[in-house]
């Protein structure tokens, strides 16, 4: 019979800890330079520093028995390390160049990695030193982009990068399952690719990219495709090993026995002759168009709960502290947004379990159908959002106080209500709005955490589970979802924002 | 940890003191049901009184997961396991107490004398749940598809013991006619059943009422294909039939109006909920949502442990650890034998596990009236000396000994706990490696790790589906261990009818494994561990897990 499914955050190594703050550096030079804001990259390295403290007191890194100070040291050590490099990015990517530098600190990264091997700290065997490598070509790849572009989009995948550390981490052990990040990093990588900063001419624009979508969402399935086949063990390996017949039998029914471009050119075909993503290898009386049809529905009601609720307690506490920034409003208000982004959900869930249905008995504690049974997971999912929300808008709001525009306004005798609403909202929306195109795909898709925590069948856990089941089909059906999502929520945006600033409409 | 596993032992013995039918040489007498047609073993398990008629008979349940199919010979997991019992009925059925065999589709049974041949007389009254009359013929086709390449059923070994099965099965052969000739089930006529083994197998009945044994209705296959489990198509023989089913929200079962015994039915709806956070399942107990979840959140063990309602006992499992004997460093007998007298068992069941688990050194959990091999107690002393005379006093000189799991917050706990006694005990360093569930499975088969976590679970009710794990160059084995002397006593046992000398055979193989040449470090008895509430009666413990829902029933609360 089947293992308990392993699942267990806590278990990442200090290597992978390690490889992810160096890697996160390195990313941050191919940044292009701006002023240096060297109290940023110091709140940034202390926070990266205690947090990995943090995770090295709670969570016993691999190899060692107990939490020792020599560990929490090491966190601390590249914690600095990102900050010098932060803070370091301008002055060296002025001298060296931007590229050169980031070269050098790949070139490093890579020995670093390998030296460590003996150590038992780098790449263990060949299929994490072959995620490694996958990771650097990710980065040449970059690198070799002469024109710009990838440059300019990673700061736009940020955001995107957000989620997908989220997963990463959630995935216990990430290089292990190195796999479904390459996935989601191959993911990012292309969905930015198709996306540009908006241009004058708008509407060829879009149709530019709507030309362009089918050609990013093929990249994006045949790299998954390989990917996910690439990675160890497979849809029905298990405790009881099969025997030959049974594993014969599973090649032909699904089409493994045949060699893989030609398994590639019958996917590509069935999917686009017949819209067929094929049966689920481990949800074995579904097919992959059922799940996705089965569960999206379920993510969409969650998602759209939370995004109005984000949006409400976002904007309009946002909007006040901008107006009365300074105030005890404003203070309190944007404390308590520091607090909702750094809670997790995990930890927001069952406390809300706890007060509304276990003491007060409002609502059951888990379930999905009604009005009632939304309420909460609507509420744990919108927090984070929400808090996102308010302090973009009150940053937004900042900014477009001061422009001419609103002088004039105010110079003209408008009422302040008016000034508020129809002029300084509308400038200060335009952070918010970018931020909304990958945050409403995200939360449409639905999350891992809340729909454990509330026995909601939203998509979150389907996209985990086919991972970890190695559900090729489904994995890749749900690559293809997320990614027509992603693009249709950006380009939405894009089109948004020519309607917010004028300066775009008129060019 | 003797007393324990004193305890223990009887209480499986008393489980299942008479568990098999009959012995080698009994003239083909009725096994099973002394009864005949009639239920009168059923009667002990009907309520004292009618007062429950006055409650509300709906059971809401936590199954711990979704089911991956509904389809029996398509199943392999625990969630499935517990749901095909109320949808599928086999020949044969569990007695929910002491899971003997019952007669199921089958009112009673005859063995040939040699114990290879078996014959199966059906109730008159056995249908589907569409109406249909239940024939020979539905199992011969069901049994069939289950060998069939394309069904792809990953427990089709479990048809084995049948004459012709595995060559059927190997060959992947899709024909019926073919079947009908080469593989020893036939129809003698519609209601009676001839099922042929290519040898005698002491627990042949205890399979038939296993799911990969159960019955498919082969109009509705035919017609749906992959889609005949959901609620518009199914169609089955249990006790109830599937009325909805929500992937990841619900699965919702009512009676089926035509099963045979649909009188003593008395649930009238059955819901089982998927939910895998354990501290929301509790939660959800507390509040009366549910009214039976079958785990606890380990977190809250003290609290729980507390309530009457909470309920822990032996399940048919162990937990263990592989020594890849090819491994230089673990050639040496007498390494594997410090190592393993040097862990504390109780140490990792009290403090570490924490749920009433078995510290077990045996390897084969007491079933059927086992009684396993004596195995080594914690004794660092012995080990360490072992150690030195092996070529490494304090550890001097001895290898890191990596120590590989699968990411899991328990199994992280455990391996901890076993390499600080190694490192105290013997001075050695030990190197913990988690991998995520795929690639340590990769790793465990291609004995790429020196010590592996591990854990197994019976298929059925005989120490064979444990014991047949180290046969040399089994698929299961992956250790790199095999003796010719074991594979002769595995070979010896399967084809013994008498349980005193079947069972004097597999003692003798735990014991090399266990006591002599520890291939394995045997650690836990794997324990059911869950909350009832105390009104939902006909519900027993076993250990197997086994909870036949027709005899389940609500009482008034006091």
């Amino acid at each position: 019979m089947r293992d308990l499914i392993p699942f267990d955050v806590s278990a990442l190594g200090l290597a992978e800890y390690a490889w992810l703050f160096l890697a996160l550096g390195g990313l941050s030079l191919l940044a292009p330079p701006k002023r240096p804001r060297w109290l940023g990259a110091l709140l940034v390295g202390l926070v990266l520093a205690t947090a990995g403290f943090m995770a090295a007191w709670l969570g016993v890194p691999e190899g060692s028995a107990e939490p020792s100070w020599g560990t929490g040291i090491l966190f601390v050590l590249f914690g600095v390390a990102v900050m010098l490099l932060g803070s370091l990015r301008v002055p060296l990517q002025k001298t060296l160049g931007g590229k050169t530098l980031a070269g050098v600190w790949l070139a490093a990264l890579v020995l670093i990695s390998l030296s460590l091997r003996p150590f038992g700290l780098g790449p263990v065997d060949d299929f994490e030193a072959w995620v490694y490598l996958a990771s650097v070509g990710f980065f040449l790849a970059a690198l070799l982009d002469t024109a710009g572009i990838v440059r300019r989009l990673l700061n736009r995948a940020w955001w995107g990068l957000v989620p997908a550390f989220s997963l990463f981490v959630w995935m216990a052990d990430p290089f292990a399952l190195g796999i479904g990040v390459n996935v989601l990093f191959a993911t990012l990588y292309l969905m930015t690719l198709g996306v540009s900063t908006q241009g004058p001419e708008l509407r060829l624009y879009v149709k530019r990219r709507l030309i362009g979508t089918p050609i990013v969402l093929l990249v994006l399935l045949t790299i998954s495709f390989f990917l996910i086949r690439a990675a160890p063990g497979g849809p029905f390996d298990a405790e009881k090993a099969l025997d030959a017949a049974t594993q014969a039998a599973i090649d032909k029914k699904y089409g493994q026995d045949l060699p893989l471009p030609e398994q590639y050119l019958k996917f590509i075909g069935e999917l686009v002759w017949k819209g067929d993503m094929g049966p689920s290898y481990k949800q074995k009386d579904r097919t992959v168009n059922e799940i996705i049809g089965n569960h999206i529905g379920t993510s969409a009601v969650l998602g759209g709960a939370a995004l109005f609720l984000a949006l409400l307690i976002g904007l309009t506490t946002g909007l006040i502290s901008g107006i009365k920034r300074n105030s005890i409003f404003d203070y309190t208000s944007m404390s308590a947004a520091m607090i909702g982004l750094a809670l997790p959900t995990f930890v927001v869930g069952p406390m809300l379990v706890l007060v509304f249905a276990m003491k007060l008995d409002w609502v059951p504690v888990t379930g999905w159908g009604s009005f009632r049974e939304l309420i909460l997971p609507a509420i744990t999912l919108a927090l984070p959002f929400a808090a996102r929300v308010a302090r973009l808008t009150r940053a937004g709001m900042l900014e477009v106080v001061h422009q001419d525009y609103i002088r004039t306004a105010r110079a003209k005798g408008l009422s302040e209500r008016v000034i508020v609403l129809r002029h300084t909202l509308k400038g200060a929306l335009t952070p918010v709005v970018s931020f909304l195109g990958p945050a409403v795909a995200q939360m449409l898709t639905g999350s891992l955490v809340v729909e454990m925590i509330f026995g909601v069948p939203g998509m979150g856990k389907e996209f985990v589970n086919s991972a970890i089941n190695r559900d090729y089909t489904l994995v890749l059906g749900l690559v293809l979802m997320f990614g027509v999502l992603l693009i249709f929520f950006t380009l939405l945006v894009d089109i948004l924002y020519a309607f917010l600033d004028p300066r775009i409409r008129h060019a | 940890m003797r007393l324990h596993r004193f305890v223990f032992a009887v209480a499986l013995i008393a489980f299942l003191f008479g568990h098999l039918p009959a012995h080698a040489g009994d003239e083909a007498e009725p096994a099973g049901s002394k009864g005949g047609g009639n239920n009168e073993w059923k009667k002990e398990f009907e309520p004292e009184d009618d007062s429950w008629k006055s409650v509300k008979q709906e059971l809401v349940f936590n199954n711990g997961g979704d089911p991956e199919t509904l389809d029996p010979a398509k199943m392999t997991g625990v969630p499935e396991h517990t749901l095909a019992l109320a949808l599928y009925e086999g020949l044969v059925s569990h007695d929910p107490e002491t899971l003997e065999p019952r007669p199921g589709v089958a009112t009673h049974w005859t063995m040939s004398a040699d114990g290879k041949t078996y014959t199966f007389h059906f109730r008159a009254d056995a249908k589907w749940s569409n109406g249909e009359r239940i024939t020979a013929e539905d199992f011969r086709w069901s049994y069939f598809r289950v060998l069939h390449p394309a069904t792809i059923s990953q427990y089709a070994y479990m048809l084995d013991p049948i004459d012709g099965a595995l060559a059927f099965r190997t060959a992947g052969k899709t024909d019926y006619e073919a079947f009908k000739k080469e593989v020893g089930v036939e129809v003698v006529d519609d209601r009676t059943l001839k099922i042929r083994l290519h040898a005698p197998c002491a627990y042949f009945l205890d399979l038939c009422a296993f799911e990969t044994y159960m019955p498919v209705h082969r109009a509705t296959v035919e017609k749906f294909g992959d889609k005949w489990t959901r609620e518009e198509n199914f169609v089955g023989n249990g006790p109830f039939v599937l009325a909805e089913n929500k992937p990841r929200l619900r699965l919702v079962m009512t009676p089926n109006k035509h099963y045979w015994d649909a009188g003593f039915v008395k649930l009238t709806k059955i819901s089982a909920l998927p939910l895998e956070d354990l501290d929301q399942v509790y939660n959800k107990f507390v509040k009366k949502e549910v009214d039976w979840i079958k785990s606890v959140p380990s977190a809250k063990i003290d609290e729980i442990e507390k309530l009457d309602e909470y309920y822990v006992s032996p399940y048919l499992g162990t937990y263990f650890y592989r020594f890849n004997v090819d491994r230089p460093h673990l050639k040496d007998k007498r390494v594997r034998k410090a190592l393993s007298l040097a862990v504390n068992r109780e140490t990792i069941t009290k403090d570490v596990m924490r749920g009433g688990q078995i510290p077990a050194n045996w390897f084969c959990p007491a079933v059927a009236g086992y009684n396993p091999a004596q195995g080594l107690d914690y004794n660092p002393d012995e080990a360490r000396r072992l150690f030195a005379e092996a070529g490494y006093p304090k550890g001097e000189g001895y290898p890191d000994l990596m120590l590989l799991y699968n990411t899991q917050e328990d199994h992280k706990k455990v391996a901890e706990a076993i390499a600080q006694m190694w490192r105290e005990n013997l001075g050695i360093r030990v190197k913990l490696r988690n991998s995520e569930w795929k690639v340590y499975l990769v790793d465990v088969r291609a004995q790429n790790y020196d010590v592996g976590r591990a854990g197994w679970i019976g298929d059925y009710g005989d120490p064979m589906t444990f014991m047949d794990m180290w046969l040399t160059g089994g698929g299961n084995n992956n250790t790199g261990w095999g003796r010719k002397r074991y594979d002769e006593l595995i070979q010896k046992a399967a084809i013994e009818f008498d349980n005193k000398k079947r069972y004097a055979y597999f003692r003798e193989a735990e014991a090399m494994l266990i006591a002599d040449e520890f291939p394995i470090l045997p650690i836990y008895i794997y324990v059911n561990q869950g909350m009832k509430r105390d009104s939902l009666r006909g519900w027993y413990e076993n250990y197997r897990d086994l909870h036949p829902f027709q005899y389940m029933y609500y009482e008034p609360e006091e």
